[in-house]
Parts: C-alpha cells; sequence; structure tokens
C-alpha cells in the first residue's frame, strides 16, 4: 500500500493572469478541465489541459432559479445526484462545491465509465470510491481559485486532489463536479453539473496523486 | 455553453425587423457571483457605480446574490428598473472587467418635460434646525432619485447669518460610498453669489443654483448635494435649515440618512446617523431621453433537438416614449449582489454586448431584447 497523502486544508490561490488558458471559444461559458499526476516528491508525470465539454442540465436549473431568486416564488424541480428531484429555488448557499475530505457526492468526483455524457446526467457513472482499497482513491478536499482575468478571459478555479493509495494503479475515465441546492439550514442536495470522459482515460500510479483542476470560464 | 442575443424591433406599422447574433458576453463579475456562490467566500468586485462592494455568500438579511428579476427581490430595496437587461447606446468594446454599459439608456415613460421640474425633494417644516456652513466646512445631504433625472438646479432651504459681501455658494452633486459620504468630484455644479441678499429670518427662503451643465442622474445610486462658501467663518455664513430629531424618515432612504460634514474642504466626510435630520432640498431636472423599460422576464425551460440540449432566455421589452428616436448599440444584464447592509443589494453588470448594426427605435417602437443561454452536450 502506497503512502499518498490527501490534502484537507481548504485553501483560496489567486491564478495569475498567465496561469489562465485560452482554449474556449469568444462568447463560450464553460470550464477547461486541467488533470495533473504528481508524484509524492511533487514531480509531474502527466499534465492534460483540456476543454471540459460538458456541462450538463442542472447547471442551467440552478442558474434559472438564481436568477428569479428567492425560493418560494421560482422554483424547479431538479434530479439530485442520488437520483431524486430537489425544489430547486434562489439561495446564497446554491452551487457550492466545497465537498470536504473523503465526501464522494460533492465538489469534483472521479469514475471510471466511459460512456459519452448526455444533457440529463445526473450521476456519474461509475464513481470511484474513497478509501485505500483496490481501484479506490483518497478523496481530498475541494479548494478554490480566487477570480482572475485578463484581456479575454475571466475564470476561477475549483481544486481536488484524489491520491492512490492503493496499492496499484487507477485509470479514470470519468470528472465530474457537483454542486449543492440548499433546502433548509439543515438540508442541503446535491446535483451533478458538469460530467466529462477523458478519452483513453488517465492513469494514476500508486503512490501517486491526481490534482483535477475546473477553471470556470467566461471569455468575451 | 453559450448565448445568443436575439432582438426584435415591432414598428408602429405592423413589420417586425428581427436581428440575432451571438452573445459574446458575460463578464469577470458573473464568474465573480459565481464563485462567491461556489466558494460560499465573501468576495470583492466592482458595483454598476464603479464602487468596489464585497458581495457577501451568505448575508445576515438574506438579500439576494445573482437576482435579475426585479418583482424577486427582497424588500423591494432595489428599483425595478436596475436588475435584468439593459440597453445603452455605446459601442464601446467589451472587455471583461466592464461594470456598467458604456452609454446606459435610461428607464423613462415620457417625454423631456418642457423645463425643469422638482424631481426629488425634502422639506417637513413642522420642526426645524439648521446646520452651519462656510470656509472648509462643507455639507452634503445624501439623496436617491425615484427615477431617472436629468439634473439642471438645486434649491436649498437657507438663511444668513452675519455678512457674507463677496463671497460665492457652490453647490454641486457627487456619488457617494453609499453610505451617505461624498465620493470623487462634482458631476455637475452651479454657484450664486451676492449671498447678503439670502435673508436672516431663520424662518429661512428657497434659494436655487442652477448647474452649469446637466448631469443624469439614475435610481439604486446614492448621491449628495454638497454646499459650501468659498469664505466666510463662525460669524459669517450660511445655515441650511433641516428637520428636527423625531422627524420622518424618507421611505426609500432607509434608516438613518441624514447629512454628512466635512471639516477639510470635502477631503473627509462624516455622517451624522444618530438623528432622523434631513436637510431642506429641491432637486430640479427633467426627464432624459430614453426607453421604458418593462422588466425582465425569465422564460421557462426548453429542450430543443437536435441540439442545443437544454435553453432557457432572459427577455425584456422597451418602449419608446420618449418622443425622440433612440439608438440602441449594447445590451448587458444586471445582476444583485448582497453585502453586509440590511437595507440594500448592490447592482452588478454580469454580462455586455455590443450590437453589430444598431438598432434605431422610433418613437411609439418597441424593442424586444432576448439572451437565451444555452447548454450542448
Amino acid at each position: 500500500m502506497g503512502e499518498a497523502q490527501i490534502e484537507t486544508k481548504v485553501k483560496v490561490d489567486v491564478v495569475k493572469p498567465e496561469e489562465i488558458p485560452h482554449i474556449l471559444e469568444p462568447g463560450e461559458i464553460g470550464a477547461v478541465l486541467e488533470l495533473v499526476v504528481s508524484a509524492r516528491d511533487g514531480q509531474v508525470t502527466e499534465k492534460r489541459v483540456m476543454k471540459s465539454k460538458s456541462f450538463v442540465r442542472r447547471f442551467l436549473e440552478i442558474l434559472w432559479a438564481q436568477f428569479l431568486w428567492p425560493a418560494g416564488k421560482g422554483y424547479l424541480s431538479s434530479r439530485d445526484y442520488a437520483g431524486g428531484y430537489a425544489s430547486v429555488g434562489g439561495q446564497h448557499e446554491n452551487f457550492y462545491a466545497g465537498g470536504g475530505a473523503g465526501v464522494t457526492n460533492h465538489g469534483v468526483l472521479v469514475g471510471t465509465g466511459t460512456t459519452p455524457p448526455t444533457v440529463d446526467d445526473y450521476v456519474m457513472e461509475n464513481q470511484i470510491a474513497h478509501g485505500v482499497g483496490a481501484g479506490q482513491l483518497q478523496y481530498g478536499a475541494t479548494t478554490f481559485g480566487a477570480p482572475a482575468s485578463d484581456a479575454t478571459t475571466a475564470q476561477f478555479t475549483v481544486t481536488r486532489n484524489f491520491a492512490n493509495g492503493s496499492g496499484a494503479a487507477v485509470t479514470v475515465n470519468e470528472i465530474g463536479l457537483a454542486v449543492q441546492s440548499y433546502q433548509t439550514s439543515s438540508v442541503s442536495m446535491r446535483h451533478l453539473i458538469i460530467r466529462d470522459v477523458i478519452a483513453g482515460g488517465i492513469s494514476v500510479p500508486n503512490g501517486q496523486t491526481l490534482t483535477v483542476n475546473y477553471r470556470i470560464q467566461v471569455v468575451a | 455553453m453559450k448565448m445568443l442575443l436575439e432582438l426584435e424591433k415591432f414598428r408602429l406599422d405592423g413589420q417586425v425587423l428581427r436581428h440575432r447574433q451571438p452573445a459574446r458576453s458575460f463578464l469577470r463579475n458573473f464568474i465573480n457571483l459565481l464563485y462567491t456562490q461556489f466558494a460560499q467566500s465573501n468576495y470583492s468586485m466592482t458595483d454598476s457605480d464603479g464602487t468596489s462592494r464585497t458581495v457577501v455568500a451568505v448575508p445576515t438579511y438574506r438579500m439576494p446574490n445573482l437576482a435579475v428579476v426585479p418583482g424577486a427581490i427582497y424588500y423591494q430595496k432595489i428599483p425595478q428598473e436596475s436588475v435584468g437587461i439593459r440597453v445603452g447606446g455605446s459601442d464601446n468594446p467589451v472587455t471583461p472587467t466592464d461594470y456598467d454599459l458604456a452609454g446606459f439608456i435610461h428607464h423613462v415613460d415620457g417625454a423631456p418635460e418642457t423645463s425643469p421640474v422638482v424631481k426629488d425633494a425634502y422639506y417637513y417644516p413642522y420642526s426645524t434646525g439648521y446646520q452651519t456652513f462656510y470656509g472648509a466646512n462643507w455639507l452634503a445631504a445624501p439623496f436617491f432619485v425615484p427615477q431617472s433625472v436629468d439634473a439642471s438646479a438645486v434649491r436649498l432651504r437657507l438663511y444668513r447669518y452675519g455678512n457674507l459681501p463677496t463671497q460665492n455658494l457652490i453647490a454641486s452633486i457627487r456619488k457617494t460610498d453609499g453610505y451617505n459620504s461624498p465620493v470623487g468630484g462634482d458631476l455637475c455644479s452651479g454657484q450664486i453669489g451676492g449671498l447678503n441678499s439670502i435673508t436672516t429670518d431663520s424662518a429661512g427662503d428657497w434659494y436655487e443654483v442652477t448647474f452649469g451643465s446637466q448631469y443624469v442622474l439614475r435610481p439604486n445610486t446614492q448621491y449628495a448635494i454638497v454646499v459650501r462658501i468659498d469664505g466666510g467663518d463662525a460669524s459669517n455664513n450660511l445655515r441650511w435649515l433641516r428637520s428636527s430629531g423625531g422627524t420622518l424618515y424618507r421611505p426609500h432612504k432607509d434608516g438613518t440618512c441624514l447629512y454628512a460634514t466635512s471639516s477639510n474642504s470635502g477631503a473627509s466626510w462624516t455622517p451624522a446617523d444618530s438623528n432622523r435630520h434631513n436637510l431642506f432640498y429641491q432637486l430640479l431636472g427633467k426627464r432624459p431621453l430614453g426607453l421604458c423599460y418593462h422588466g425582465t422576464l425569465i422564460r421557462e425551460f426548453t429542450f430543443p433537438a437536435p441540439p442545443p440540449g437544454a435553453q432557457f432566455s432572459l427577455e425584456a421589452f422597451f418602449s419608446n416614449y420618449c418622443g425622440s428616436p433612440v439608438s440602441v448599440r449594447e445590451a448587458g444584464i444586471y445582476a444583485s449582489g448582497a453585502t453586509s447592509d440590511e437595507y440594500r443589494a448592490f447592482v452588478f453588470l454580469i454580462a455586455r454586448d455590443i450590437l453589430s448594426p444598431a438598432i434605431t427605435v422610433n418613437s411609439g417602437e418597441v424593442l424586444r431584447v432576448r439572451y437565451v443561454v444555452q447548454i450542448t452536450v
């Protein structure tokens, strides 16, 4: 079993303008997906940067509710991550993506599913569990990079580390982002708003860590 | 995910002119507000007045974040014309950090009046006091306008104490920080001399100061009338009448907004915030040219096939009742952002587009502007 460590401390970083990738087309609202595999000593063994292709319906539904604030005056039924339906209205806590360490239905998620995304996807096809058992990865806390912009592009970043202590390589084929909708002071629901399938997958060797950065962008 | 911008002009002869273009438009402030939600973290961003505001993820008073429909704003503290789709007359290129339409077209219900009329005022003559101003001791009366005003003059309720044979009274309008203290330079100003003709009767009288140039004020922005004299002293000054303690709140001001004092010629200000003392003034002006904004409607979800996979749209109508053609060269979306203030949310531009070509809306015509938000998988 490896000694991979997960990061549990929430942090907010300011992303320098030169770190803003330019992949989206003018006028697009979307995300850039960065995948970085690194060894325990911090050496990067693989890095990929690609366009996230797949905001799904739930993002638009929560945005609709937020535009139409407040709850009770404008709400809709939105499929949640567990397969139920949640009544979503405008709330301050909507869209929160800060899934903590070990939390597998909130924040950035990983899986082994290879079926192309559809607009109605509400759950990962085959999610990788949290842990150090065979085929599992340790979910770190989701963290955020503060907004930044350059002459054409504005972004903020959602980041999560997945450490492999399973004893063997684990291949990640699908990546998603789940956020919350607020129901009451004690109840919130989770909704998948992005699901991407990675061509060929990305292998995380035992003892190494996969860092997923979703850079949510708008391009003028 | 993309947006489309669709415009339709309904002419008086019944013809409909349609225009459609890709929107290239979401701005840094949209990312800022989304970040506040995603990270549940307070974040500073620039409001439509150009002022930095810290938007609070979960404010105590739960004023809304990202709302674009005025009818849904808690407590109705944001004027109905301040959020949603708005149009403007400038084709300055879009940059991600734009915080206001460059040529904002005001919401107006009719043609400009033939001569200035009182557009905003406060006068409560039943229980009065006064504030003194001279030299470096300036006074400011914060106010909001209920609708856009092309401001041309103010009337102040004054009386004179001592002699001011050569001095001038200067009155101007400045923006405030949103909390009663003037900021920045004069937006418009004027002055009057002959101050020894001002009454010495402590009941005061109205004195009008006409601005050298006009300036259009808009709702949801707090302004201040700033007054000073180029001279005088503690024995020779002017006194601006006000209400005394315990009199009326100004309903649209919320809370204890009263007046502000400066002892260093406007370099810094101290709002007086413990009593309901409002200085007596009348703001004169006319309607500006503009379009009547009927509010923004959010249409329901649709799932067109073939792609895009899902979409909804924001839609607003603008009628030209002002009697003159109005050229529309830009469109944008304003959304609310909550601060720690109990009473107020501020307004942020989250999208801006340049129309190509521009659209002229003639008197009596109606313009429909529609933003379609789409996702395709």
